[in-house]
């Protein structure tokens, strides 16, 4: 049920509907808070709205929950376009990418992170 | 008689030195507006005529009282006997930066509110306005300094915002930063920090922790620096409608403002920010005199 209504709000960001797809993420419970597509979708949205380090946030707290290609992926892009090549270059190469993730996180106290 | 009541103090004691406990952060927020918000309020309401009272017991029948306090949720007793003794109640609300709580029931009691940290909760409500956050007490323009930094940055770098911003102005020199791991935690004096307010030109203010409201931005209006805030849902621009402030997206934006301004451009940049916030604060006391004098 609930991957169902990830694939619509995913469907509407691609068919650049994005006011109905933001309505759709907030209509979720924060049951979906500790989700990680349900984060990797609202962070395509911030994204697509300029809001590049409301997405960030999002996408790291989304990898404390799943370890997706994906999600590395759109974070690689967004610091791309905030102009930070190295740290793309690192998010891209599947080899330094998660140590890459840990130090930015390690440096920023405001992230939730698990404790394990 | 008109009587002030700073409230912001009197909190449930903390059962626990967690942090992450409600009534420890109630708390620590409460003295922190006691000792870091006091010269902001008083200034805005600096064109009222007021007794200062300590207690609720030095109110008599028909005062008009204005209470500054925060952590309300968790005083509606305290809200339903003033209502009771008071003529006229006008709150100025502290904190509640998340605006998670159902404060409705406590605004009832009173004749009009200023709320820090803007909600769009109270957007269509007619007795309550959003206040600014203002600077911290003790922030003071020294005018004999020379802006010998390009750019400053005094605060915890908690969110990705705040890294890039370091990142993308470090190679911008001279430049002034001190970070800390925590807010309020191994924080430079604000003596030392006026210093550097008023030797910098330029102040980035990125959003806060949880909302985009920053101290840092009234902070670097007081030392007459020019501000550049983040655009994130226009909030500058629909709280302050055309403000001079510098806006951006990304810091990246920042980094090339601050290369291509001259001096002349800087100078005029400042002057207009100065100008702004006189004009602004002057008519915000106007205005809050009008509503309680009404």
């Amino acid at each position: 049920m609930k991957e169902n209504k990830f694939v619509i709000i995913d469907k509407l960001i691609k068919e650049n509907k994005i006011d109905e797809a933001q309505l759709e993420l907030s209509r979720m419970g924060t049951e979906f808070h500790k989700n990680a597509e349900y984060l990797y979708l609202r962070s395509k949205v911030f994204y697509i709205n300029k809001l590049y380090y409301l997405a960030i946030d999002t996408l790291l707290i989304a990898l404390e929950f799943k370890q997706n290609d994906k999600i590395y992926n759109l974070i690689a892009e967004i610091y791309d376009v905030l102009g930070n090549k190295e740290l793309n270059k690192k998010l891209l190469n599947s080899k330094t990418r998660l140590i890459a993730v840990n130090s930015l996180k390690d440096e920023l106290s405001g992230i939730y992170r698990k404790k394990h | 008689m008109i009587k002030l009541f700073w409230n912001t103090g009197n909190q449930i004691k903390p059962s626990s030195n967690d942090p992450n406990k409600e009534d420890v952060f109630d708390h620590m927020w409460g003295t922190y507006h006691e000792k870091n918000s006091d010269k902001w309020i008083y200034y805005i309401l600096d064109k009222v005529k007021y007794k200062i009272i300590q207690s609720e017991k030095d109110l008599e029948i028909d005062d008009i009282l204005i209470i500054v306090d925060s952590s309300i949720e968790k005083k509606s007793d305290l809200y339903a006997r003033l209502r009771i003794i008071c003529s006229k109640i006008f709150l100025i609300h502290l904190g509640d930066e998340a605006g998670s709580h159902d404060v409705l029931p406590i605004y009832a009691n009173c004749n009009f509110v200023w709320r820090a940290f803007c909600s769009n909760k109270y957007f269509n409500n007619e007795k309550v306005v959003c206040l600014p956050i203002g600077f911290k007490s003790g922030i003071v323009l020294n005018k004999k300094n020379i802006r010998k930094y390009k750019w400053a940055f005094i605060g915890t770098p908690h969110k990705s915002s705040r890294h890039d911003l370091l990142f993308q102005l470090s190679d911008i020199k001279p430049s002034y930063t001190h970070k800390t791991a925590e807010f309020n935690k191994k924080i430079i004096e604000v003596d030392e920090m006026s210093e550097i307010l008023s030797s910098t030109e330029f102040i980035p203010c990125p959003n806060g922790y949880v909302h985009p409201e920053t101290y840092r931005l009234y902070e670097s209006l007081e030392c007459e620096c020019i501000p550049i805030v983040e655009n994130t849902y226009k909030y500058y621009e629909r709280l302050f409608p055309n403000n001079p402030f510098l806006k951006v997206d990304k810091w990246l934006e920042a980094k090339s403002i601050i290369k291509k301004f001259g001096d002349k451009q800087i100078e005029q940049k400042r002057e207009e920010c100065k100008s702004w916030w006189h004009n602004y604060k002057n008519q915000l006391q106007e205005s809050i005199k009008y509503k309680i004098n009404l």
